[in-house]
């Protein structure tokens, strides 16, 4: 494969693929995610749960002290979710796609 | 004496503009559906992974309660440095932009002409009309 056809097919992966993380339209060597939630509400209530779970994990789920903290478990299965709606899934499917293309080439050579 | 409902539209044209600015939550619309989404600001992937994997270690470490993890290859794992990265994470969520503009919003509901920002034509409506309440006092 020709060293240009394999960069535009670089670059066509890359547009199909790195949909997570974009570049700052404003802030140079800044990347930004985007993730979605339902309302400021459920904005406020996820920052919530992960400062709850912070203090879960340096105080135990089972010593609240004088303030136990409520659905625990609940508190950790929502960010949980935040972690599944933040993994980079597209990114690895990019990496897979070039490395195949680049096999190909050596196999190719 | 100037009607009420020129000051009440120009109160929804205000409101309007600070719902549309294009920073905090963004509305987004898929089919049917409605929801808003967070922008946060990363350097690059890996910062970007760290912080995802920091979101689990803190999950595993709250479950577990000892403050430690059982497999050998997450041993060297620190505690501290995974609930700092999700306190931080947190703090970069906090909806700073939208406080803003609710600050706006209800400095418009209440009238409140001397809050910073305060857009110029309501106020110069406002103004007008407590002048015309005034002379008919």
């Amino acid at each position: 494969m020709k060293k240009k056809k394999m960069f535009k097919r670089f670059s066509q992966v890359g547009e199909d693929h790195l949909r997570k993380l974009t570049p700052h339209p404003h802030l140079r060597n800044h990347q930004q995610i985007c993730f979605p939630v339902q309302n400021h509400l459920h904005l406020m209530f996820l920052i919530e749960d992960l400062i709850k779970v912070s203090v879960m994990a340096l105080n135990g789920i089972e010593r609240g002290g004088d303030r136990p903290l409520k659905e625990p478990e609940r508190s950790i299965s929502e960010v949980l979710k935040h972690a599944l709606d933040l993994l980079p899934l597209e990114e690895a499917e990019f990496i897979d796609k070039i490395t195949e293309i680049l096999n190909q080439q050596e196999t190719e050579d | 004496m100037m009607k009420t409902n020129k000051i009440h539209k120009q109160k929804i044209k205000c409101l309007n503009k600070i719902a549309n600015y294009p920073y905090g939550l963004q509305k987004k619309q898929v089919g049917r559906h409605t929801f808003r989404t967070v922008n946060l600001l990363f350097d690059d992937h890996t910062e970007y992974l760290s912080m995802t994997t920091a979101l689990l270690e803190v999950c595993v470490l709250a479950l577990d309660g000892q403050g430690s993890f059982h497999s050998k290859a997450l041993s060297n794992e620190n505690l501290d440095t995974s609930v700092k990265l999700v306190l931080e994470l947190a703090i970069e969520m906090m909806p700073h932009d939208d406080m803003f503009k609710y600050q706006q919003i209800m400095a418009i509901l209440e009238e409140d002409v001397e809050s910073h920002g305060f857009p110029k034509k309501l106020k110069n409506l406002l103004k007008v009309h407590a002048d015309e309440k005034e002379k008919n006092v």
